[in-house]
């Protein structure tokens, strides 16, 4: 105790510590105090409600084994990425003597192989005049791309997760077939004027100077403004979205646009099996 | 049989021969018995004091010598245990505060007056009147350190009995050594007040 802290106490203080420092040190009960020595020596005091429970002996393991688990654990890891991912697009057929510019490297369309080596999940495709392109992600969907399209094309679909992938779709058409390994997943085309979340079905997305319009054939095809959701497209309709702002009205499929569309249909037979 | 003695060394402690630690830490039972005897009269007092309740204190001071018992293969013999048992001590009694039977019996049977034992802490002085209030005078001391909020009792005790130093107080109870000054403070203007109408 130092003199300073001493010199602090006010009265009471002061003799509240006198108190506490004329307290005599208790005694343990000789008893108590023998046995205790005994079990202590022995290494047999028994566990009390106090106790915390004796930890069990942790197994040692080399370090190296922490590595060797680590690198499985990464090696492991990225087998399920690549093992969840559904192939990339792959291409069906082109036709057209035009050309085909895919992340910027213009393509003649009539020559596939060019084409091929050149398509990959979210490649940047523009459809010149006269041409035309089938994509096909194995499983998952066919996107037919019509001259003059102008669309970025979906990653890879998962086989388990991020079952749900976006194509931007600028300009031009896209005709789209699902196939059965989308279910349960979605591809969504996205346009200025709207979002389609294209679920099972037959549909086709347009966006020309004038309008974003979703035809829906068949199946389930749910169509988001930015204004409004405008809910599923009923079968055989379509949604035409006006680019100056109008309101969007439901309208029926043209039958050019029907033939345009089971013709999309009948070249996907030979692909999926039909439902 | 329960003794005081009268003029309490709270220092009583020489340094811990490193050969009685070695001893110890290789399960050696008259090392053991070395690190028993220099370690339990602190332990116990501390105990008790802070308690208040000579059951609960051997109940705690069991404990503490089990998780020596525990740890003794792993002693460090280059350091004192004693702190870190001082340290393991007090913990456990604030776990015992915390608990809701302390809560349910706090202030329930004194220190001192302890039925099982069946005689008073006190040891009898040179006469039987001053012994008669000696006891009396820390049985009030006593109850009054009782009566004190949980985190005031226990730096009064490890301050005020146990001598140890702000320091060594802060790092036992998780505060700043000024925190620990100003609840000393405190403490002893509580417990001034708890006894003023004993001082002569």
């Amino acid at each position: 105790m130092s003199e300073r802290e001493f010199d602090n106490l006010d009265q009471h203080q002061r003799l509240a510590q006198e108190a506490l420092q004329g307290l005599p040190r208790p005694q343990a009960d000789p008893d108590f105090r023998a046995r205790l020595k005994a079990q202590f020596v022995a290494g047999e005091i028994p566990e009390s409600h106090l106790s915390e429970p004796e930890a069990a002996p942790s197994r040692q393991f080399p370090r190296w084994t922490a590595w060797v688990g680590l690198a499985a654990a990464a090696v492991l890891a990225v087998a399920l990425v690549g093992i969840n991912s559904l192939p990339g697009p792959q291409l069906v057929t082109t036709n057209g003597v035009g050309s085909v510019t895919i992340d910027g490297r213009q393509l003649a369309a009539n020559q596939p192989e060019t084409i091929t080596a050149a398509l990959r999940p979210g490649a940047h495709i523009q459809v010149g005049e006269g041409s035309s392109l089938d994509v096909l992600y194995p499983g998952s969907f066919v996107m037919r791309l019509g001259e003059g399209t102008d669309l970025v094309l979906p990653p890879r679909p998962g086989r388990w997760y991020n079952r749900t992938v976006e194509s931007t779709l600028a300009m031009g058409e896209v005709s789209v077939r699902t196939g059965p390994g989308l279910a349960g997943g979605s591809l969504t085309v996205t346009t200025a004027e709207a979002r389609t979340v294209i679920h099972g079905t037959l549909v086709s997305v347009l966006r020309n100077d004038a309008v974003t319009c979703v035809c829906l054939f068949e199946g389930s095809a749910e169509v988001l403004t930015e204004k409004a959701a405008l809910g599923e497209v009923p079968r055989g309709m379509r949604w035409v979205m006006f680019r100056d702002g109008s309101d969007p009205q439901l309208m029926e499929i043209m039958p050019a646009h029907q033939d345009h569309m089971l013709g999309l249909d009948a070249a996907c037979a030979t692909i999926f099996d039909k439902p | 049989m329960t003794q005081a003695s009268p003029s309490p060394d709270r220092h009583p402690h020489p340094p811990l021969p490193a050969a009685v630690l070695i001893g110890a830490r290789d399960g050696d039972p008259t090392a053991l018995g070395k690190l028993f005897e220099a370690c339990f009269d602190d332990i116990f007092g501390l105990a008790v004091r802070m308690l208040g309740d000579r059951t609960q204190a051997e109940d705690v001071v069991q404990e503490v010598f089990l998780r020596l018992h525990r740890s003794a293969a792993t002693l460090d013999v280059s350091r004192d245990p004693r702190p870190w048992l001082r340290t393991l001590t007090a913990n456990l009694c604030r776990d015992h505060w915390r608990s809701f039977g302390a809560k349910v019996n706090r202030g329930s049977v004194p220190v001192d007056e302890d039925p099982a034992q069946g005689q008073p802490l006190v040891h009898p002085g040179p006469t039987p009147e001053a012994e008669t209030l000696a006891g009396q005078r820390a049985d009030r001391v006593q109850a009054a350190i009782d009566q004190l909020p949980d985190d005031l009792r226990e730096v009064v005790v490890l301050r005020g009995y146990q001598d140890l130093a702000h320091d060594e107080i802060a790092e036992m109870v998780g505060a700043s050594p000024a925190a620990v000054r100003k609840r000393y403070s405190r403490a002893l203007g509580a417990l001034g007040e708890l006894l003023k109408d004993i001082w002569p």
